[in-house]
């Protein structure tokens, strides 16, 4: 790595703008993607020429390699220059001929001159392609002061930088034309560089160049310039670095700018507030991160989409969530920030997520005229959710009615290291005007809220101007007054908001003062490098990284990010919702989402994140044991949905979109969700062997739960135990018997109680002292449950191995699926809702989804019948389903259905012409979609001696790596491409 | 601003007795003018002839003028809207006595394709004089080009005080709109008694938005099956006016919905373009 840089804190190359007062760029690859439109044009060119010259001399016709010959002989080069050296190439000598040859004279001249033709064609007809990032970079550099040229072997510069616009961007051009006229020799020697640095009047030491052809790292390298900078978007940066580049970079991007001003150790993040800072200094201090594997990108407006785009850009800390709308508004725009467990009723209703004062709005008028993305136009819109950062970027350049240009640069994050703060700041610079700019924030001061549960929730924010005259701006918070700005600079609105209560602390609002005014004497730099460090340690720990297939590695992330975002360790007594903090839909109510499909990725990477869940349903319990008493049973019954207390909130009415009222089941029947909170319980000791958690809430909660199915099973006149009357995860049918997934779960529960009861009696007998004695649990209790669970009906035939999944199912009518495929509906829209319930169609997993949670207490030909059979019939009603059918496919060793099914599972979420997100993400199934790529393609498996994998990754994949934490220490899994050289590998433990 | 107007292409007494009422209606609804247009090929007959003969005094209108123009129908109609800047135009899909193969006479359809306003088309049977547009259809498929319909079939509503109906239709065999930013019937219904008041709430947010105040009144219904003869079943049993939008696309398998509705709907339907 050169001098004049340093890594980041995240290892990207950081650039110190003080080494350097000019900066030279290559244009074809480098700021325009021309180079696929040379290469074609060069192809065409002598292949003509080769097939020609072939038939002439009885040869055998080798064309020319748009990529090999390309880059290795044109690249980069004087078009003559490059003519000779790929005849060379090809041991062809022809003469020079004349500047003005026709086409049918065979001379280096003539073939350049068509060349030229050829591209100019293609050009028109395919117009010029710009990489932004690189514009973006050179325009900062120009912000920064720096002066800069552009070098290009083209006599096509000029046209091509005023068809994309980009004319004014360079303060000097050296291109073929200019370099024919002076005489100087291209690329690889150093002379138009030279020229550039001339031009520029700048010491070339004082000078980095940018290229990406080898010619022209070369040239860099002898002209001596400060810095070459090696840009690889075809994978070639080793040779880029063999021939000079002091830095490779895949995208401008990626290299991270360190401030002139700057003067200690972490400057790159830092920029000092200064009465008169106008200019680079009152930038933001952060850069997204360039990575599109890590970023979501919406550009340009598209009304209709902003709830979605809210939902799917909300930032969050597991205490605090907020949804990213668009600080100004717009007709469609519902800023809702909700805090974990902090609930709001209406009357006759389910409680609901109380939604917070508007903490994020900010007006901005240029002159009285708003700016607002529905008034005058935006040149340029684009919001970005940085996942590695946890920051939504925004990026807006705004031209209003009288024609003025402003840039606007926005940040936004829930604090990561400080989950009571929430920090936004805005740059702006007038580009083409000096004038009066106000700035009017809905908060700017207390604003507290009591909710109809009694909950107070206060929100303090604290404002900083920078780049301002001190005398405009001395009110410190945002203000409507008019405020000067200039030309050119850069001015910038720091806020911090504090948001606590009467859940945290007794005096919310006094609390929430004081953090907010010690917050705001914090710079804005320091605040994000705290929350930055907090999601690295997290991404250390969380993150899985996929080969070969950028679309799924950007969602899995994406997915990772709002599971992260929505826990807190430091909270137990708060779960996580349908939607987590991402939208109102589904009330914030909490489901077995969370601990059958969000679980495992907690339980594996986070587990103090996991306990913390967990110990929501140990807190909990005494509701679950009121609600099975309820229904005259012992034990706990939790409830299908809750809130805050633990009650169970199901709405007890719908009204479906055909105008009918139905009563709503699921509150009394789908009670599957005590044994999955079971489940959960157990997976979290088994992966932990977290003692204090399993005596202190775990055993508790799996002897409640076992206790509650020994009384729920009734024994019938077979001998067999029964449970009747239930909904199971397909809630397509209601009232049914002996559900194969309830049932199979309740066994499991009533084994695994009396497992537990065994461990802790043997293990700890004080403890298991006071434990039965506290739940007065008799001692014969354990054993009667083993005798419930030998009786338990399971509905499967020995001889076809299926399972069938509940008492009459197999005499339902089939219905063929297939037959009603592609649609825009639900099965049950289209058939009705009595249609479905009279056939084998099925909403979502349920035998499928016992036998993965329970998968090996079944035999493979078991697991095979199975899931052939269901996986026709289900029609995926429920967001939850396409990752357990990918999981599952996975680990049948069928690839080409799991990664359909994980595709249908990513668009979910992601897909831009549905709407399915706009009340929130579905945060089970981005659970799912991480237990599909966990458990399905990594084919991870967690047996008593430890984590074993059988990897069936999708061929295309080219590998896949992650951590996860058993018992206290990470397991690496590094796992090479299906059908690669190597083997599996086993994970190697490292102590962590 | 000049007198809002509604333009009223007639041809004869036939369509006259169709069109006429709804025009009336519509009209009285919004307060608008009618201006009635006649085109003639050769001369045009006196006005007090063709008022005769369209039956324009004992239609009981209010506020009326009458133009007769020469020359190619669809382009004077188009040119007569275009100059006055009327807010719609009604007439009927066709004149002739059997409707034509393409569902919309020619005149009708070029008025269609090339109207510079909602154009409410009329089926040309005799109306009664009563008829109102109490209770009126949204038609609406999710994409935002649909959004179109919302504002005229919103401001009809509410100046005439009727009931708004959006009809969404969930169909086998028919992808999600592709459009970007559509809103798809939630083939996700986790749980019904959370998604399907979320979903409708968020589909109607959508539609209020696009509505000058904002504001909204209506209700919500889905059905299974074609669009098409769906929406013509929903309209028989409860609209009196459907409203949809179009996207100016006609010829070959284009505007399946429209045409289907055209041909079997026994209401007026307005079409507004997307």
């Amino acid at each position: 790595m050169a001098d004049n840089l340093a890594p980041s804190i995240e290892g990207a190359p950081v650039l110190d703008l003080a080494e350097f007062d000019g900066a030279a760029f290559d244009l074809d690859g480098v700021i325009t993607r021309t180079a696929t439109v040379h290469a074609a044009a060069w192809k065409r060119l002598f292949d003509a020429f080769l097939a020609r010259r072939a038939a002439r001399m009885r040869e055998e016709f080798r064309p020319f390699d748009a990529e090999g010959d390309y880059l290795r002989h044109v690249d980069g080069k004087p078009r003559l220059d490059g003519v000779r050296d790929f005849l060379r190439s090809r041991a062809i000598v022809l003469p020079d001929g004349e500047p003005d040859d026709p086409p049918e004279r065979e001379t280096v001249c003539s073939l350049g001159n068509g060349k030229d033709a050829l591209f100019r064609q293609l050009l028109a007809r395919k117009g010029v392609e710009v990489f932004d990032g690189s514009v973006a970079f050179i325009r900062r550099l120009r912000g920064a002061g720096l002066k800069t040229a552009v070098v290009s072997a083209s006599k096509n510069t000029v046209p091509i930088l005023k068809a994309a616009g980009l004319a004014d961007l360079f303060d000097a051009c050296v291109d073929g034309v200019e370099a024919e006229r002076l005489g100087l020799e291209g690329k690889p020697s150093p002379d138009t560089f030279l020229h550039a640095a001339k031009v520029l009047g700048v010491p070339p030491k004082r000078i980095l160049g940018v290229e990406d052809s080898l010619a022209g790292v070369e040239a860099i390298r002898a002209a001596g310039f400060g810095l070459a900078v090696g840009v690889d978007r075809t994978g070639h940066g080793a040779a880029l670095a063999a021939h000079g580049a002091g830095v490779v970079v895949p995208d401008l991007t990626a290299l991270h700018l360190r401030a002139k001003e700057a003067g200690d150790p972490a400057r790159d993040l830092r920029v000092r507030e200064g009465a008169q800072a106008c200019g680079p200094s009152a930038d933001l201090p952060l850069w997204p991160s360039a990575d599109p594997e890590w970023v979501l990108v919406e550009e340009g407006f598209t009304p209709t989409r902003e709830h979605e785009v809210e939902s799917l850009f909300t930032i969050g800390n597991g205490y605090i969530g907020s949804r990213a709308a668009l600080a100004e508004g717009s007709s469609l725009s519902a800023p809702e920030t909700f805090i974990a467990g902090v609930f709001d009723t209406r009357p006759g209703a389910s409680p609901e997520l109380a939604t917070l004062p508007e903490w994020e709005h900010l007006s901005i008028t240029v002159e009285g005229q708003p700016l607002r993305l529905d008034l005058g136009r935006f040149l340029e819109h684009r919001r970005i959710l940085d996942l590695r950062q946890a920051i939504v970027w925004r990026e807006w350049q705004h031209q209003d009615a009288a024609g003025r240009l402003t840039r606007i640069r926005g940040l936004r994050l829930a604090s990561a290291a400080d989950r009571h703060l929430l920090v936004g700041s805005v740059a702006f610079s007038p580009e083409n005007f000096s004038g009066l700019m106000s700035l009017d924030a809905s908060i700017g001061g207390l604003v507290s809220k009591r909710t109809a549960t009694g909950a107070a929730v206060a929100l303090a924010a604290a404002t900083r101007f920078i780049g301002f005259d001190r005398t405009t701006a001395a009110e410190d918070r945002a203000t409507p007054r008019p405020l000067r700005v200039d030309l050119g600079k850069v001015y910038r609105l720091d806020r911090v908001v504090a948001v606590h209560t009467s859940r945290d602390s007794g005096s919310p609002e006094l609390v929430a003062r004081e953090h907010a005014d010690r917050a705001i004497e914090s710079e804005l730099a320091a605040l994000i490098d705290g929350h930055r460090s907090a999601w690295m340690e997290r991404w250390r720990a969380s993150d899985v990284r996929i080969g070969g297939d950028p679309a799924a590695q950007r969602a899995l992330r994406f997915a990772i990010y709002h599971l992260l975002s929505a826990a807190n360790p430091e909270d137990e007594r708060t779960s996580i919702g349908a939607r987590g903090l991402t939208g109102s839909a589904y009330k914030g109510h909490v489901f077995w989402d969370t601990e059958i499909f969000m679980l495992p990725f907690f339980t594996l990477t986070y587990p103090e994140a996991a306990r913390a869940l967990l110990k929501y349903r140990y807190h909990t319990l005494p509701a679950a044991r009121r609600r099975a008493a309820q229904f005259g049973h012992r034990g706990a019954l939790y409830a299908w949905e809750s809130a805050d207390t633990g009650e169970d909130v199901t709405p007890s009415l719908v009204s479906l979109p055909g105008g009918e009222t139905i009563r709503v089941l699921t509150g009394e029947q789908e009670q599957h969700i005590s044994a999955d909170v079971a489940y959960a319980v157990w997976s979290y000791w088994h992966a932990t062997g977290d003692q204090e958690f399993l005596l202190g809430a775990g055993a508790e909660i799996l002897l409640e739960t076992a206790r509650f199915w020994a009384s729920r099973a009734e024994r019938g006149e077979d001998g067999r135990c029964h449970i009747r009357g239930v909904i199971g995860p397909d809630e397509y049918h209601e009232t049914v018997d002996d559900n194969a997934y309830t049932n199979g779960m309740a066994k499991w529960n009533l084994l695994t109680g009396e497992r537990v009861a065994r461990l802790v009696a043997e293990r700890w007998p004080e403890r298991w002292q006071a434990l039965s004695a506290g739940i007065g649990l008799r001692p014969d209790e354990p054993a009667e449950w083993l005798t419930v669970a030998r009786d338990m009906y399971t509905g499967l035939d020995e001889a076809t191995g299926l399972m069938e999944q509940f008492r009459g199912y197999f005499e339902l009518e089939d219905i063929d699926l297939g037959a009603f495929e592609p649609r825009n509906a639900p099965v049950d829209v289209l058939l009705g809702r009595e249609r479905v319930q009279r056939s084998k169609i099925i909403k979502q997993p349920d035998v499928v989804m016992l036998l993965h949670l329970l998968w090996d207490d079944y035999p493979p030909a078991v697991r095979e019948a199975n899931f052939r059979y269901y996986e026709p019939r289900c029609a995926h009603g429920s967001s939850l389903s396409p990752a357990i059918h990918a999981l599952v496919a996975a680990r049948l060793g069928d690839p080409e259905l799991a990664t359909r099914y994980f595709r249908q599972a990513v668009d979910i979420d992601l897909a831009d012409n549905m709407g399915n997100a706009a009340g929130g993400v579905h945060a089970a199934a981005l659970g799912g979609l991480w237990q599909a790529v966990v458990f399905g393609f990594a084919g991870l498996r967690l047996t008593d001696h430890g984590p074993e994998h059988h990897p069936n990754l999708p061929p295309h994949w080219g590998g896949l790596s992650m951590r996860i934490m058993w018992r206290g220490r990470t397991h690496d899994l590094n796992l090479p491409p299906a059908g690669g050289a190597a083997g599996p590998q086993p994970g190697r433990r490292s102590d962590g | 601003m000049a007198e809002p107007l509604i333009l009223v292409p007639l041809d004869g007494p036939l369509d006259a007795r169709a069109a006429l009422p709804v025009a009336k209606a519509l009209g009285a609804a919004v307060g608008a003018g009618l201006r009635v247009v006649h085109v003639s090929s050769g001369t045009p007959p006196p006005l007090s002839e063709l008022v005769g003969r369209l039956g324009l005094e004992r239609a009981g209108l209010l506020g009326w003028s009458i133009d007769a123009r020469v020359g190619d129908p669809s382009a004077a109609i188009v040119d007569a809207a275009r100059m006055l800047g009327v807010r719609m135009i009604v007439m009927c899909t066709h004149t002739a006595a059997a409707r034509p193969a393409a569902v919309l006479g020619r005149t009708a359809l070029e008025v269609l394709r090339a109207a510079p306003c909602p154009v409410v088309l009329v089926p040309p049977v005799q109306r009664p004089e009563s008829w109102r547009p109490d209770r009126i259809l949204l038609a609406h498929d999710g994409s935002p080009a649909a959004d179109a319909v919302v504002g005229p079939a919103a401001e009809y509503a509410r100046k005439a005080g009727a009931k708004l109906l959006v009809v969404r239709v969930g169909t086998a065999g028919a992808g999600a709109p592709a459009e970007r930013g559509s809103l798809s019937l939630p083939l996700y219904v986790d749980q019904p008694q959370h998604e399907w008041p979320h979903w409708s709430g968020e589909l109607l947010e959508r539609l209020a938005s696009r509505c000058p105040d904002r504001r909204l009144q209506a209700h919500l219904c889905v059905r299974a099956g074609e669009p098409g003869p769906e929406i013509t079943r929903a309209a028989r049993e409860w609209a009196d006016l459907i409203v949809l939008a179009w996207k100016g696309q006609w010829d070959g398998d284009r505007a399946k919905t429209l045409k289907t509705i055209l041909r079997e709907a026994s209401c007026p339907v307005m079409v507004v373009r997307a």
